[in-house]
């Protein structure tokens, strides 16, 4: 497996992790949370590292795929009545926002 | 008089100040990036060019216009959007909204597929993206989530959640280019091929392998290195706002059963009419307004109560899980009243008739 194909299914892991059950998605949010911290305090200041931003990037991907999904299934639910579910997606998203705010904060005007 | 604009710090910032003139209707002389009174007379700018002077002057100096004085402009993005009320008003901003999110996801997706990359076409997308967060942004400050039916806003959601896994796509390929570049095999050709000669890896991984011996990867990658910053603000925006219009999920009216209505009977010679007790109210403009339903021979109805008195009885429909009320009610009052319908909707309405009167 390259390394291409590892980060790949690191990603495919933390999405389903975020996705699945209560203690899995806690503990995807907080490793989540704690490298966006580390990594948006790498990239203070006008070029960083490649490997700093290397790591901001794939830290955003990651974001943004999960906010996708999060928003995709919570609408998928309240389609289908699925309020409880429809919510927990919902508050999930809120999080991950929280989460992924670290990675800019560092940088904010 | 004449404005002159300050370009940007770098080439992006430099295109989004563009951007946002362009977007204000505001003609600029690009010999001498100033602007003079013919430049701003047809724009949205509120004033023209006293108005451009009056935000430069936020800075100290109103001969000058400085990029962060761009949000000083009065009047905002939408300015060139004419509405007959707030209502519509709301509905453009949103349906503008979903519009930018769609086509930046085009031009992302175009990007993402094309035989060739530079720092144009990076730069391109990120102007792409740019516009596309500012207008999110201003979407959703300006209170469009709270003055938009649910069908408004779930098709900005739908668009948002493909857009945000779409732009999720674009920062895991430049990660993966930010990686090679950091690996010693960039510009090396011949190691991003596996031991049969074949290109390791498809797609973009394949383009920076094609692009790594002209050079051009190196200028993208310092490009974005250089922009770091744009990117830290564009990721802000757009996962603020995603999840802004996520958490309106949680604001959502909630099922908790279905709620009945006990219609009253109203039967006279002439009709058959059954009405309900008040369904929805909204002080508007000083005035209450009381709102419920009715069936007049068959035919669902709503009626309109001002201060206690009849304000009129129309035709009614339930659409896809949204109340739709006439045009002819004041658009305060039509939202307000539409919105807690929908809540009573989304619990399962159900009108009883009087006893005996099935």
């Amino acid at each position: 497996m390259n390394e291409l194909e590892t980060r790949a299914d690191a990603g495919q892991v933390w999405l389903a992790e975020l996705l699945g059950d209560a203690p899995a998605a806690e503990a995807a949010l907080s490793a989540y949370d704690e490298s966006c911290s580390d990594v948006g305090r790498a990239i203070v200041g006008g070029a960083p590292a490649p490997e700093a931003l290397a790591r901001w990037l794939a830290l955003a991907s990651l974001g943004s795929r999960g906010m996708g999904e999060l928003i995709e299934r919570a609408m998928a639910a309240e389609a289908a009545g699925d309020a409880p579910k429809a919510t927990a997606l919902a508050d999930l998203s809120q999080r991950l926002q929280a989460a992924s705010s670290q990675l800019s904060t560092q940088n904010s005007k | 008089m004449k404005i002159k604009v300050a370009p940007g710090a770098n080439p992006l910032e430099n295109l989004a100040v563009d951007d946002k003139l362009n977007s204000l209707g505001v003609t600029m002389d690009p010999l001498d990036r100033s602007v003079d009174d013919k430049g701003a007379q047809k724009s949205s700018v509120k004033g023209g060019i006293e108005g451009l002077a009056k935000a430069a002057a936020t800075g100290g100096d109103k001969k000058v216009l400085e990029p962060n004085e761009l949000g000083e402009i009065p009047l905002g993005f939408f300015a060139g959007i004419k509405a007959s009320s707030a209502e519509s008003q709301a509905k453009a901003k949103i349906e503008a909204a979903t519009q930018a999110v769609a086509g930046a996801r085009s031009a992302i997706v175009d990007f993402l597929e094309a035989s060739h990359f530079s720092v144009d076409s990076v730069s391109g997308v990120f102007r792409r993206v740019i516009a596309t967060a500012t207008k999110l942004d201003q979407a959703t400050k300006s209170g469009v989530i709270g003055f938009t039916t649910t069908a408004d806003r779930n098709a900005l959601r739908a668009e948002l959640a493909q857009y945000s896994k779409t732009i999720g796509q674009l920062w895991g390929s430049f990660a993966d280019l930010m990686n090679k570049q950091a690996l010693p095999f960039v510009g090396k050709r011949a190691e991003v091929y596996n031991n049969a000669g074949d290109a390791w890896g498809y797609g973009f991984e394949a383009r920076i392998a094609a692009e790594s011996a002209s050079g051009t990867t190196l200028e993208v990658l310092n490009f974005i290195t250089h922009n770091v910053s744009t990117l830290t603000d564009v990721h802000k925006m757009l996962m603020k706002c995603a999840s802004a219009y996520s958490s309106d999920l949680l604001a959502a009216p909630k099922p908790t059963g279905p709620k009945t209505v006990a219609m009253q009977d109203h039967s006279s010679l002439a009709h058959k009419y059954w009405a309900s007790s008040a369904l929805a109210s909204a002080q508007v403009g000083g005035s209450n307004y009381a709102l419920g339903v009715a069936i007049d021979n068959g035919v669902s109805k709503a009626w309109l109560a001002r201060d206690g008195e009849n304000a009129g009885v129309f035709p009614f429909t339930w659409v896809a899980g949204a109340a739709q009320l006439p045009s002819s009610i004041a658009p305060d009052v039509r939202i307000a009243l539409e919105k807690q319908l929908e809540g009573l909707l989304a619990q399962g309405l159900v009108l009883e008739p009087p006893a005996g009167g099935a």
